[in-house]
């Protein structure tokens, strides 16, 4: 097996297929959805759960 | 639960296509290095390197290269991190917590910014009067780690499946073989899972008598862990011609390493972290 040259790596770069574009793509769409989503449920949780798992700044002074 | 899934998400569908397309597109490298890459620098260092140079059946110096590169990377982060934790992050220990388990890659590296970083910030919290429990920091490090950790299986499958069917299809084949895509999964990540369930039998079985044993067991356990951590990096040491490898282009790897972490990682890590963790604070020591 050849070694591995870092100037080949780069010397002739290869272009993204189609596939590579989609499985970029596909992922950050979801990615964000997903984010964006987990974002708005863990806001809601803090609200229902109050101050269980939160402690409000007063009490550390 | 929905924190380590946030960070499942922010390293598998959020860091990794974008350092992804740095590595492609930025900086022109090959897809049998920028996929070992953007793993390294997205989910978990040196583990997520080798599962995915195996998954896309690349050379196997590639992922040692990478593994290097972020070893090399995640000591400085070390250094750095948690001291900047300690200047901004004072009065959100959770949030800084998060962000070490979030930016450093490779789990020693994460552990250890994640400890220095509690000692930090709960020694300026208490220079102010505030004392927490110590401990929690530290989980909130570990527990973000293990959940990326955790779908490194997940990912190379996925990486396999697309490389073996879309990337490198074998010619004349319609599509590959269940069995090719076998041969690609790292099974190094077998070892994980059934370690990972070992470890759940014994904690679920544990009594309250068994229990210092078995502390004093992963003690023991760690210290292999180190030793063979660090002759691995040894090993990797004395076969790399760095000198060569720097003439070689191993600048242009470190450069999309550097651009990609402290450009893109650190503060994407950073904003979710404070998303997910802010006004969160450890229990107040009584």
């Amino acid at each position: 097996m050849p070694e591995p040259d870092l100037r080949d790596a780069t010397s002739a770069p290869e272009p993204l297929l189609p596939i590579e574009k989609k499985l970029i793509g596909w992922s950050l769409g979801l990615g964000l959805a997903l984010l964006a989503l987990l974002v708005i449920i863990n806001h809601f949780v803090r609200l229902t759960r109050g101050v269980s798992s939160v402690q409000p700044r007063e009490e550390c002074s | 639960m929905l924190r380590g899934l946030a960070a499942i998400v922010e390293a598998y569908l959020i860091y990794w296509p974008v350092v992804y397309l740095i590595a492609r597109k930025g900086f022109g490298f090959s897809r049998e290095w920028a996929a070992p890459l953007a793993s390294g620098v997205s989910i978990c260092g040196v583990s997520a390197a080798i599962a995915t140079g195996g998954a896309i059946r690349a050379r196997p110096q590639v992922p040692i290269l990478v593994s290097s590169l972020i070893v090399v990377f995640a000591a400085i982060e070390v250094l750095i991190l948690p001291v900047i934790a300690q200047t901004f992050m004072a009065h959100e220990p959770m949030v800084a917590a998060a962000w070490m388990g979030l930016a450093v890659k490779s789990d020693g590296a994460a552990l250890a910014a994640g400890g220095i970083a509690q000692s930090l910030v709960q020694a300026k919290a208490a220079a102010e009067g505030i004392t927490w429990q110590p401990g929690w920091m530290l989980a909130v490090t570990v527990t973000v780690k293990v959940f990326i950790d955790i779908f490194i299986g997940v990912g190379a499958f996925i990486l396999a499946y697309i490389w073996t069917n879309h990337v490198n299809p074998r010619a004349g084949a319609q599509k590959a073989k269940v069995i090719e895509i076998w041969e690609r999964f790292p099974k190094f990540i077998l070892g994980f899972v059934a370690i990972f369930l070992v470890a759940l039998a014994l904690a679920l079985g544990t009594t309250a008598g068994s229990s210092g044993k078995l502390t004093t067991a992963i003690g023991d356990a760690n210290v292999l862990r180190l030793i063979f951590f660090v002759l691995t990096f040894f090993s990797i040491g004395v076969m790399s011609n760095f000198r060569q490898l720097w003439q070689e282009g191993f600048g242009k790897l470190a450069a999309v390493y550097i651009v990609a972490l402290f450009a893109f990682v650190v503060w994407v890590g950073f904003v979710i972290s404070w998303f997910f963790f802010a006004g969160v604070k450890p229990p107040l020591a009584s």
